[in-house]
């Protein structure tokens, strides 16, 4: 193993910092909560440094508010949360998208409903980030696994908010948030687009309002009421239906170059593991344990989960003859493969987690096992 | 070669802190360290552990199954977390915090730890890293104790490097003359003096 500068040993709340900084993230606004709090701690040590502003508010949609108005000043903002954050935030994350703000929310998962299991994982947001706010909308989300994952995928997260003009979720879970690992931090080329927000002429095309720069001596309006192309409010029913269709369609139009997943030794596979965030590492060790059995079973993680990658999990379901879904949550992943698959027959073995713990391999290996003798 | 280690206690004794030392230690010799905590919403008192992974490969699932090492400084700590030893784990415990382990296969190094600090440094702040010292004293081949004592060096927060040091070593010192003892009748002990108790 190399001994360079590049190794280090972060925690995920300090990927997801260095990650946003190198991004270009000059703005933080939040609340803390556990276990995203050390993000918020360590963009307070980091942004000065290098002249950016951090600013703790009132409450979690204040702190929602403000990383909109930042982002609308010009900056490249972030804020994180968990659930109970999120669920406070909603409302801006519902304006954000209406008016077109760019700008990236980190939520950490921990136990719900409510306040939880505040120190313990889940990955029961994620149902949440879809269809959290209220009206029509589509959504990016992005779920990592592993800190080279959480690092470039939070890189991309600012990428394809200014691109599309949206806020975009990354989704850990308190697992990765917390624990601290040897990793090499992912070279430019590894990184994807980093370019600053004046350079994002192709975001005007996907606006449904051409803007220019805020506060270069242009009018503005920024409303969260149905708008026109020049931003200011309006009942014409063809003018909001149309306003809509453009929220919801220059995200599942985009789809394609959204679309990210990681697969693992499935190309002979009978058994697909499909799975995200934090149990994919575990799922790893189950494959490898069952492969050496001799059971033919590999892995598929859709690492942007919103969009959901709804025609590569059909194609894949239709390949295989038994899915293995483990979440930590109570079948949210496993509901979305369902609908993908539309075929009633396809026999998937859940593998759920919600007290707080996370999914050991044995438990996966069993499942791909039961699997197997279904076959 | 693989090592699953876990230091367990309760919330404000440093337990998470020495395991953090312990993984920069390993991670300082180029090998894949994970360092993983589970405490609870307890600012102190809840039972807290800290599990250190430390492979030359890359290590994947990123939390402890077996454990290797175990270091204890509070019954409630062995309670919540000492399910996962294995017959022949190497486990040290506080004599004067965890006082029933119940039965099992496992020799036990029962190290001073609390007294220790006492003496040694006289401030309780110190306890991980006596614990630290008599936990590094049975894995020379995991992190060697020079590799350790670099690492309390460039970590420890300022003005406590001293400290740190004297602790170390002291509990290194204290597990160099701590006898294993069975865990059975450790555990027969217990009974014992609960049954003297009673009457």
């Amino acid at each position: 193993m190399s001994q360079s500068n590049d190794r280090v040993f972060w925690p995920g709340n300090e990927i997801i910092v260095e990650a946003a900084l190198r991004a270009g993230c000059t703005f933080f606004g939040g609340y803390p909560i556990t276990p995203s709090s050390e993000i918020a701690a360590h963009m307070a040590l980091r942004l000065p440094q290098i002249g950016g502003t951090f600013i703790q508010m009132e409450d979690e949609i204040a702190a929602m508010g403000a990383v909109i108005g930042a982002s609308l000043a010009g900056a490249k903002s972030l804020t994180a949360t968990s659930g109970p954050g999120l669920s406070l935030k909603q409302e801006n994350i519902g304006f954000a998208m209406m008016a077109e703000v760019p700008c990236v929310i980190v939520d950490a998962q921990r136990g719900g409903p409510s306040t939880g299991l505040p120190t313990a994982p889940a990955q029961s947001d994620i149902m949440q980030a879809r269809w959290g706010t209220h009206g029509d909308h589509s959504v990016i989300a992005l779920t990592p696994t592993y800190p080279r994952e959480l690092y470039i995928e939070t890189i991309r997260a600012f990428h394809l908010a200014e691109l599309y003009r949206t806020p975009v979720y990354v989704m850990l879970d308190e697992i990765m948030a917390h624990t601290t690992e040897s990793f090499r931090i992912p070279s430019a080329d590894e990184c994807g687009i980093i370019k600053p927000r004046s350079e994002y002429t192709e975001a005007r095309v996907n606006s449904w309002r051409p803007f220019n720069d805020y506060f270069q001596g242009q009018h503005l309006h920024i409303t969260g009421l149905s708008h026109t192309a020049e931003g200011f409010p309006t009942t014409n029913p063809a003018i909001v239906h149309k306003s809509i269709l453009h929220l919801v369609n220059k995200i599942v139009n985009a789809q394609p170059q959204i679309e990210r997943n990681a697969e693992y030794l499935l190309d002979d596979a009978d058994i697909a593991v499909i799975t995200f965030g934090s149990p994919g590492r575990a799922a790893r060790e189950a494959v490898l344990a069952a492969r050496a059995n001799g059971i033919k079973v590999g892995i598929f993680r859709p690492i942007t989960y919103w969009p959901f990658p709804v025609q590569t999990v059909r194609d894949l379901v239709d390949r295989v003859k038994a899915v293995v879904v483990p979440e930590l949550n109570l079948g949210m992943l496993a509901l979305q493969v369902e609908k993908s698959a539309m075929r009633p027959e396809v026999r998937i073995h859940p593998v759920n987690e919600t007290g707080g713990i996370a999914i050991e391999p044995e438990r996966i290996l069993a499942a791909i096992e039961e699997a197997q003798r279904g076959i | 070669m693989k090592y699953e280690i876990r230091f367990a206690g309760v919330g404000g004794q440093g337990n998470i802190l020495a395991g953090e030392w312990l993984a920069l230690a390993a991670h300082g010799m180029g090998r894949h360290a994970v360092q993983s905590p589970t405490y609870t919403a307890q600012v102190r008192g809840g039972p807290t552990s800290v599990d250190v992974l430390i492979d030359d490969d890359e290590v994947i699932f990123p939390r402890l199954t077996a454990i290797d090492y175990f270091c204890c400084l509070a019954q409630r700590g062995w309670d919540t977390f000492s399910h996962q030893l294995r017959p022949d784990s190497v486990v040290v415990v506080a004599p004067s915090l965890v006082h029933k382990l119940g039965p099992g296969p496992q020799k036990i190094y029962r190290v001073p730890i609390i007294e220790v600090t006492k003496q040694a440094v006289g401030k309780m702040v110190y306890t991980s890293s006596v614990a630290l010292g008599s936990f590094s004293f049975f894995m020379p081949h995991v992190v060697p104790k020079d590799v350790m004592v670099r690492t309390i060096e460039s970590h420890a927060p300022h003005g406590t490097v001293e400290n740190n040091l004297r602790a170390f070593q002291a509990g290194w010192e204290a597990a160099k003359s701590t006898p294993p003892v069975a865990r059975n009748e450790i555990a027969e002990d217990t009974h014992a003096a609960v049954r003297e108790s009673r009457e």
